[in-house]
């Protein structure tokens, strides 16, 4: 037994010896050689437009026109004298706070219901849920567009069932954003659905066996036992959320615009931060405004990030 | 179109701005749908009389403004000024005076103090395409949209009354025109497509089957062309129409739309809405290199 294991470990060192890599190395080579092909592709997609784009935001370039070089004019005007683009990033920061949370918590009640034991067709209800997750968010948003009309709407004439004025919806500045709100809840909460499934799934039997057998009730099961162990899950549905609902774009576009009218109204009340720099850059064609406004969306949704991953990480040992 | 004195483009897609008629809802509210309107007041009580409701809501419109009023935005002010919406010499905009102040008052006045239309009646619906607005004001071009979309709709087109006390042409008109680049790489077969496009053959088919006026003056005189009423009102409307004048197009628009929002929905007062669009605007344009 000894020469043979003695050989085998002589083996690699030989081969180390030879061309000048351990088995680390070649490992290692050989990961970026696989991880290669997307490497390639992230960088012609993301990181070349992203560069391109910072060095364009410090420039003054109207498109087909000259580019001049403002250094950090295009920021400045940004951040202190343009209220239209603070407005499209508060307009974003309350759809994302208000349709992120709901959509979480329903998402974590109906998976809960979903992995109970007794729950009969679960099959059926899962894939329920999840359809809007797989349709068309421009063919969803044209329908919702019809339900939230305000004086034929199928949801305002329900409302008015019991006796209640329904809102503008996106008619009215104040209620359009909510809308969109509603619509998104509604797509979004399947998906969010099936992440927390699969936490739930992934928490060992035996933890909630003992607790029943030590007396916890469902509450204190739930409190002390689920919603610490799902943290994971509750933290990657989290970022995902908020990370889209930064980007918040195609509900607004195809939920508010017309062929006569611009999307983001009425009165800038759902016009986003990527809707925002969409018609900044190619309304007045001001590639190099755009482009600052970009990265300074980049920035937030950064900055929003690494805070959720300092307040929601908790970590944990089964 | 001419850059100074040379030829340099050729005009297609010419339209006017008229006042479309839903002749079975004038008949019904007891109003004569051949006749046109020639005062503001007598648009504003015959849109009062079509407008119909249930209760405190609306289930017919007097005239349907408030999905697509753009139009009147930048017609009416046009209007009111000889030098249109922009100054000539100036470059700054007109309508933050008082012939555009009247105008903004009495558009808007429709929704705010009339009610003939309301931004949650049938929200971004075309009221008038659906039989649901007694008039409506748009493109001529939109002839060929009703016809198309909704044949059973009778409708007639008129010429627009006055909005403002003070105007200078009837009715304003806007076309696109088509140049070739001097970076074009074939600029004979350039200039071949927009022969084609503005020849005397294309021009009758697209006013037969398109919906849209010609702008060939030399069909103007064809009265073969005419035999539709609606045709004819929008050749006439050609006669003294006065161009529809900006600096800008879309992004010009969304300042006015913002002027419109801000009375209507945000009930702010006329004046100060106006003063800041047209601020807006003029920022615009200096943004754009347009302006000092």
């Amino acid at each position: 037994m000894i020469p043979l294991v003695a050989h085998r470990t002589q083996g690699p060192r030989r081969a180390q010896r030879v061309k000048g890599l351990g088995v680390k190395g070649r490992q290692t080579l050989w990961a970026y050689l696989f991880l290669s092909p997307a490497l390639a592709l992230f960088a012609v997609t993301v990181m070349y437009p992203m560069v391109r784009a910072l060095q364009y935001s410090f420039f003054n370039w109207p498109l087909g026109g000259d580019k001049t070089f403002i250094g950090l004019q295009n920021y400045r005007r940004l951040l202190f004298e343009d209220p239209a683009f603070r407005e499209a990033v508060g307009n974003t920061l309350y759809f994302t706070f208000f349709s992120v949370a709901p959509t979480l918590a329903l998402a974590l009640v109906v998976a809960i219901m979903l992995n109970g034991p007794l729950l009969r067709a679960r099959g059926a209800f899962r894939t329920i849920y999840f359809v809007p997750v797989v349709t068309s968010l421009v063919a969803v948003g044209f329908v919702w567009r019809a339900m939230l009309e305000p004086s034929f709407g199928v949801i305002n004439t329900v409302i008015r069932w019991f006796g209640l004025p329904g809102p503008g919806w996106l008619a009215d500045p104040d209620w359009a954003m909510n809308g969109i709100v509603l619509m998104a809840v509604w797509r979004d909460f399947g998906f969010y659905m099936v992440i927390f499934l699969a936490g739930l799934q992934a928490i060992p039997r035996e933890i909630t066996d003992a607790a029943i057998v030590d007396g916890a009730s469902a509450w204190q099961r739930f409190r002390s036992i689920t919603l610490p162990l799902l943290n994971p899950s509750i933290l990657l549905a989290a970022v995902i959320g908020v990370i889209n609902g930064l980007q918040l774009f195609t509900q607004v576009y195809v939920m508010t615009g017309s062929a006569q009218q611009l999307p983001g109204g009425p009165l800038n009340s759902t016009r986003s931060a990527v809707l925002y720099i969409v018609q900044q850059t190619f309304r007045p064609l001001e590639m190099g405004y755009g482009s600052a406004a970009a990265f300074l969306l980049f920035v937030l949704i950064m900055i929003v990030t690494l805070i959720q991953f300092q307040v929601l990480q908790r970590k944990f040992e089964y | 179109m001419k850059l100074a004195d040379q030829y340099y483009a050729l005009p297609t897609d010419v339209q006017s701005l008229l006042l479309f008629y839903n002749d079975d809802l004038f008949r019904e509210a007891g109003l004569d749908p051949t006749q046109d309107f020639s005062t503001w007041e007598e648009l504003r009580r015959a849109a009062i009389q079509l407008t119909e409701r249930d209760g405190d809501q609306l289930t017919q419109a007097g005239l349907d403004i408030s999905a697509s009023p753009y139009q009147w935005y930048y017609s009416a002010p046009t209007l009111a000024y000889p030098d249109g919406q922009v100054a000539d010499d100036t470059g700054e905009v007109n309508y933050a005076s008082a012939p555009g102040y009247q105008t903004w008052e009495r558009l808007t006045g429709l929704v705010t103090e009339d009610g003939v239309d309301s931004a949650e009646f049938l929200a971004e619906q075309s009221k008038f395409a659906i039989g649901k607005a007694g008039m409506t004001f748009k493109e001529y071009t939109f002839t060929g949209v009703y016809n198309l979309t909704a044949p059973d709709l009778n409708f007639s087109l008129h010429p627009a009354p006055p909005v403002a006390d003070t105007v200078y042409a009837p009715v304003a008109t806007t076309s696109w025109a088509y140049a070739v680049s001097a970076d074009c790489a074939d600029q004979s077969a350039a200039w071949e497509w927009i022969e084609f496009l503005t020849s005397e053959e294309s021009q009758r088919t697209w006013v037969a089957e398109g919906g849209e006026l010609p702008s060939r003056k030399a069909l103007l005189e064809d009265q073969s062309l005419q035999e539709d009423p609606n045709v004819a009102a929008g050749f006439a409307s050609l006669e003294d129409a006065v161009p529809y004048d900006s600096m800008g197009w879309d992004d010009a628009f969304a300042v006015q739309q913002q002027i419109w929002d801000e009375i209507v929905l945000d009930e702010q007062d006329v004046e100060s809405a106006v003063d800041r669009g047209a601020d807006e605007e003029r920022a615009l344009y200096q943004r754009k290199g347009l302006l000092e």
